[in-house]
């Protein structure tokens, strides 16, 4: 399950003499890809860096509660994604922001960041996914994009492969349908 | 679906990977010492929490507080809010008092209060 490199990594952080090298090289070795998931469900990158930071710090401090079952990947994705999920709801409860303000704010940020590489298509197929319910997202984002297997999502996700399956299936008759009402040209 | 573009639109600002694991460990240093800051704010508090507790405990400031009632007493009599038949409903032991009041009174006239049958002239 575990990888030799990963295992050559957790040697060096249980080392109290060599954890902080340890850490930082795990996390030059993740934080491209880590990033890349929370930044698809929180997309401001100022808002996916604090997460981003957030996840390492703690996966830092609970590295010991690593049981070496999954793959260190799978680990940091799924701190990663509760911390995204998180942060999004945070948004709604603690800053009296209604979830579907902060849709918005995303939505424009799409059009206006400097921090945005795509075509108009592109831009607008983002735009549909950030219709879809948060974990639906999540789960498309995981299927479609990072290319995991239902395994994978599922150690992630601590969700059945079944309800995967429903939820990737459901996603993806949404954004189908939402290209079709849109008529997205391209697509 | 299959037409749907993989490419990843999200970019991050130039240099900002690198600067990252710099940037983790800062935060982890002022998180430590953020808590560090909590504890021992919460220890303050706590320590401030028991000796006003200990000050505020009832016969700590007795002496001040019957001193001041008396002044207000000794007021209210003086400005003749209060005369003596007020005092006297007012107080726990009114009879006691005329008691006292009686026995002062008579030991000055050299008058005993109860005399014994040998002090009586007949």
């Amino acid at each position: 399950m575990i990888s030799q490199d990963d295992l050559e990594l957790l040697e060096l952080i249980k080392n109290p003499a060599t954890k902080d090298k340890g850490f930082k090289m795990l996390m030059e070795k993740y934080q491209r890809r880590v990033y890349g998931i929370i930044r698809k469900i929180v997309v401001i990158h100022e808002d996916a860096d604090d997460v981003l930071q957030n996840t390492f710090l703690k996966a830092y401090r609970n590295i010991r509660k690593f049981k070496e079952e999954s793959s260190l990947f799978t680990w940091l994705y799924r701190i990663a994604t509760n911390e995204s999920l998180n942060f999004l709801e945070k948004k709604e409860k603690y800053y009296f922001l209604p979830l579907t303000d902060h849709q918005k704010v995303m939505e424009d940020y799409l059009d206006s960041s400097p921090y945005i590489n795509g075509d108009d298509i592109q831009r607008s197929l983002q735009k549909i996914m950030l219709k879809l319910p948060e974990k639906q997202r999540l789960v498309f984002n995981l299927k479609y994009y990072e290319e995991l297997s239902y395994e994978e999502i599922s150690q992630i996700t601590d969700t059945s492969i079944g309800a995967l399956k429903a939820s990737y299936h459901h996603a993806v008759k949404k954004i189908e349908n939402h290209i079709k009402t849109e008529g997205i040209q391209g697509l | 679906m299959k037409k749907i573009p993989k490419h990843n639109i999200y970019t991050a600002p130039e240099g900002y990977f690198e600067s990252l694991t710099d940037r983790v460990f800062r935060r982890k240093k002022t998180q430590q010492q953020q808590r560090l800051i909590v504890r021992i704010a919460a220890a303050a508090v706590f320590i401030i929490g028991m000796v006003l507790f200990s000050v505020r405990q009832p016969g700590v400031n007795e002496g001040n507080f019957q001193s001041l009632y008396d002044q207000e007493v000794e007021l209210y009599i003086n400005s003749g809010i209060w005369d003596a038949e007020d005092v006297l409903l007012l107080a726990e032991n009114p009879d006691e008092l005329l008691d006292d009041i009686i026995i002062e009174e008579w030991s000055a006239y050299g008058i005993d209060e109860h005399p014994t049958e040998e002090e009586f002239p007949y």
